[in-house]
This record gives C-alpha cells, structure tokens and sequence, in this order.
C-alpha cells in the first residue's frame, strides 16, 4: 500500500514536470499547464501524509 | 531588580529549554537520511520568491549569479561542515545551553530577547510573501479602465494582514508541530513548482531551447540593470550574500540544536541539499519569473511572478511557502520572547508577537529590502556563535577555561558581552560611515567575526588571568568557590 501511495505522489510531481516541459518545448498549452499543474498538487498532497516520516524536530 | 526576580527570569528561561538540557544520548542519533531530509525542507520558503528577484533588481549579471551562488553556497555548506557540525558532535548540546555555559544565564536572556524580535520581523516579511499571493484577486476589484488589476490600497493591505495574520498566529498558539509536519511534506512540492514554474516560462523571455538560455539569461534575465532605489550587486556580493543569508544557523551555531543529533560530523554536508535546491535552483528559478514579470509591467511581489508561472499551484505555493515558516518563526519568536514577559501564559505572549508581526508585514519595504534584514539578522547574532567556536577549539589549546561563566558561576560573562556589542557597535559605525549604503553589510560579516573573535579571547584571557591572580592572593575564597580561579585547566568540555 505505502509503495502505491508514494508512486501517486511521486507520479504527481512528475506529471507536472512532464507538463512544463511539454509547455517549454511548445507542445501544450499554457491553460492546459495551470490544469495539470493542480491535478499533480492534488495527487500529492492526497497521496504524501499517509507515508512520509515525520521530521528531526517532531521526532524528538 | 532584585536577586529574587532575576533567579526567577533566569529559572523561567532556562524552564523553557529544560527538554533540551542533557546532551543528546547515543541512542537518539540519526543517520543520513533525515539530515538530507531536514535540510532540504529547511531552506525552501517563501522568502525565495523574494531574494531571487532581488539578484535580477540589484543589476546582476547571469555569470553573477549563476557562478557566484555556486561559490557562496558552497562556503556555507562547507561552513556547516567544519564549523558548526563538529561542535554540536562534540557537545550535544543546544547553541542556547552551550552560550549559557560559556556566557552565564544573563547573556542568554539578552540574546533571547534580540532574537526574539529579530524573529518577529522575519515572520512579518513571510506574511507579506503569502499576502501577495492571496492579495491577487482583490485587485480585480481595483481595476482602471483598460487595465485588468489595479494595486492595493494601503488599508486593503492592512485588512489583508490582519486577516492572514490572525490565522497564522492562531495555528502558533495552537502549536506549530502541525504546521512543521505540514512544512515537511510540502517542501517537495514547491521545489518541483519552483522548477515547473520558472521552465514554463522561459518560452516567454525568447527561450525556446537549451541552447537559448545562455543568450537570455544575459540579455532577458540577469540583464545587469539595477531597477530604480535598489544598490548594484556584484559577484561578490551574490557570493557573500548566498554566504551569509544563513550565518545565524551555521558560523552562528544555530544549526547545533539540530547537528547535534548527527552521528557524525561530515553531516553537516547534508546542508548541501538544502544550499542547492533552495539557495540555487529556487533563487534562479524565481528570477526567471521576476524577468518575465517585467517584461510583461508585471509586479515583480511574489505572488504575481508565481501566478505568472504556474497559475493557481502558483499562487498557492506562495501562500503555503509563506504560512510554513510564518507560523513556527511566530511561535519560536513567542517562546524567545516570553522570558521578558513575567507571568504572561504562551497564548498571550504569541498572540503579541503576532500582533507585531502583522505590524511589519504592513510595510512593503519588509520585502523590498529583505536581503539588507536578512544580513543584519546575521550581523547581530553572528558574535555569539563566534565565542562559542573559540571557547570549544581555540580556548583550551592557549592554556585557558572553556565554559568559564558555568565555572566561575558568573550571572553574565563580561567577555562575551563586551565582545557581542563592541563587534555589532563595530559594524553600526563601518554602516554608517559608508553612508547607509544598503548592499555594504554583506562585507561586514567577517570584519565583524574577526573583531569578535579577537576580543573575546583577549578579554576572557584577561579576566582569567585577573581570577588567577586574585586567588593566588586568597586561596581561602578560591576554596570556597571551586572552579572560578582554580588550577588552569587545558581540558574542553567533551
């Protein structure tokens, strides 16, 4: 369960990138790059409380 | 003041960093992951939406910033290595218990205080990053004929700060160990819309491939012209700049409370991730966009240039980067504060500091001129962590006391007080002898660090040596009060 929640998380940052790069190269639009940008924000902050540890502070 | 009242503010300070107290046990190290991971989420905040435009405003160049952010994070993670990461291995200890030893409780009530406000106004400057952000669709209703949006008024900005201000401090005085878990899982996730956004851009500057970048950059980006009321900046600057920006937390030491759960010193190389991805790729990236938002009459604030870029994740990311640190800084700033307030609760204490915060954040020049509060920041605590530096290495080696106020059982450590404001006096008049020049400071950091070193050791062996002399003259008091003017030791504190 935990590796498919962080290949969702990990998938979103990667469909934004993909996006912006499809936007540098010409291939997409700049509307349709603010839409895929949120679905990937989405799918991360979904997907990233349920596996990622807490942190040094909160830990101790 | 009385003896009661002063053991009582002492007693309340030191009450307040009790859990931190002991040195860190074996059992409670890290390894390597956590600290890449620390770091990296650490150094990724709102302010980057503000430094990177400042480089592209201060009429740098691309080699400029390109190379000189190389070199200057490079010093400060090399700075993290071998200056901070040893000492907290060494001593497990917090940077305020460390400074307490060495300064004696009163030093660390003093250095409290300054921190505390200075702590204050960085949350204002955060508030304001996420203002910009959520100010966006308030200024359709202040559109001009022909124009889409118009700016803010000033009472618009100040509703807007009380506001997003309430709801920061209201999370503080609710505890910010939510708000810190929140700030870990989205430091990722900025990153990525850092890059996006600045990639998707660059086709508006002219760059349409790799090979393009190089002549925009120059031409369209860094393009050398210092925008109108800022200072010209140079590589050295850029280089100092990305040097200093965290001097409290490395040459300071204020990273100790965090180094000192390392396993190993060559940790603190781990600072490499948050240097590189938020000192370097997030500056660049958010000069791209403040290049793109000129080029457009754009309004180069934060929250523009990021709508520009990545539209609503934009904006968004301008808000969550604000509100993550906002709201610890405002907590810790509370807690730093809260030893000068007697008997005030923490609610009460936080809820002023916020009241305070939102006070700064209605002064747009808290941003404007951010690098010139991030470098005083600097200047200011830089001393202490300087004495603490020199009592743990340097000390010991000349035949004198580490921790000598702990030992002598002083309410303050003249040295290091002296030190600490004859070093910042120092850089006050150097400032205003250049005549206020705004991008000066950057140069007076290690003037300033070498002023403070050399004072220190020179008064504390001075005062140590005065403690011998004294009790040589009455070894029956020496008796009485062991550890003040005993036998010199050569030992550091291990």
């Amino acid at each position: 369960m935990k590796s498919v929640l962080k290949t969702i998380s990990f998938g979103s940052l990667a469909l934004m990138l993909a996006a912006a790069v499809l936007v540098f190269a010409g291939r997409m639009e700049r509307t349709s790059y603010f839409i895929v940008s949120l679905i990937g924000t989405a799918g991360w902050f979904a997907s990233v409380p349920f596996w990622m540890k807490r942190g040094l502070h909160q830990s101790e | 003041m009385g003896t009661g009242q002063k053991s009582t503010l002492v007693e309340r300070l030191d009450a307040l960093y009790e859990y931190d107290r002991e040195p860190v046990t074996e059992d409670k190290l890290h390894g390597w992951k956590i600290f890449w991971a620390t770091f990296a989420g650490e150094h990724i905040a709102g302010t980057e939406f503000v430094i990177g435009p400042l480089f592209v405003m201060h009429g740098c160049t691309a080699v400029d910033v390109l190379l000189g952010l190389l070199i200057g994070n490079f010093l400060a993670v090399l700075s993290w290595a071998f200056i901070c990461a040893p000492i907290a291995v060494k001593t497990r200890l917090t940077q305020y218990w460390q400074l307490r030893k060495l300064g004696g409780p009163w030093l660390t009530v003093a250095y409290s205080a300054v921190y505390g406000v200075i702590l204050c106004v960085l949350a204002g400057a955060m508030l304001r990053v996420s203002m910009t952000s959520i100010a966006l669709p308030f200024q359709k209703l202040f559109s001009g004929p022909g124009v889409e949006t118009g700016p803010l008024p000033q009472w618009m900005w100040v509703v807007i700060a009380v506001m997003v201000g309430s709801v920061i401090a209201c999370l503080a005085v609710l505890g910010f160990k939510g708000m810190a878990i929140f700030s870990k899982m989205s430091a990722p996730w900025m990153v990525v819309v850092f890059v996006i956004a600045a990639v998707a851009t660059l086709p508006m500057l002219g760059c349409h491939s790799l090979g393009d970048f190089w002549r925009v950059a120059n031409e369209k980006i860094w393009t050398g012209k210092v925008t109108e009321g800022m200072g010209r900046f140079t590589i050295w600057h850029v280089i100092g700049f990305a040097w200093l920006c965290n001097m409290p937390q490395h040459f300071g030491m204020g990273d100790m409370t965090i180094l000192r759960f390392a396993r190993k010193w060559q940790m603190g190389f781990c600072s490499c991730a948050g240097m590189y991805l938020g000192h370097y790729v997030a500056w660049v990236a958010s000069g791209i966009l403040c290049a793109a938002a000129i080029d457009r009459g754009i309004a180069t604030d934060p929250g523009p240039i990021a709508y520009l870029g990545a539209g609503l994740t934009g904006a968004l990311c301008v808000v969550v980067a604000g509100w993550n640190v906002a709201s610890p800084t405002l907590y810790r700033a509370g807690l730093a504060l809260q030893v000068a307030t007697p008997n005030w609760s923490r609610w009460r204490v936080t809820t002023v500091v916020g009241a305070g915060m939102i006070v700064f954040a209605c002064m747009p020049a808290i941003i404007k001129h951010l690098d010139l509060l991030v470098t005083t920041n600097a200047l200011v605590l830089l001393p202490l962590g300087a004495f603490i530096l020199i009592d743990i290495r340097l000390l010991p080696k000349i035949g004198l006391q580490s921790n000598y106020a702990e030992k002598a059982g002083s309410l303050i450590s003249w040295p290091a007080a002296g030190a600490w404001i004859f070093a910042t006096c120092f850089s006050i008049a150097a400032f205003v002898y250049k005549d206020y020049d705004p991008v000066f400071p950057i140069f007076l950091v290690l003037p300033e660090w070498i002023v403070a070193v050399v004072l220190y050791t020179v008064l504390v062996a001075a005062q140590q040596k005065m403690a011998g002399a004294r009790a040589t003259l009455s070894p029956v008091a020496t008796e009485s009060r062991p550890g003040q003017a005993g036998p010199v030791s050569t030992e550091g504190r291990d």
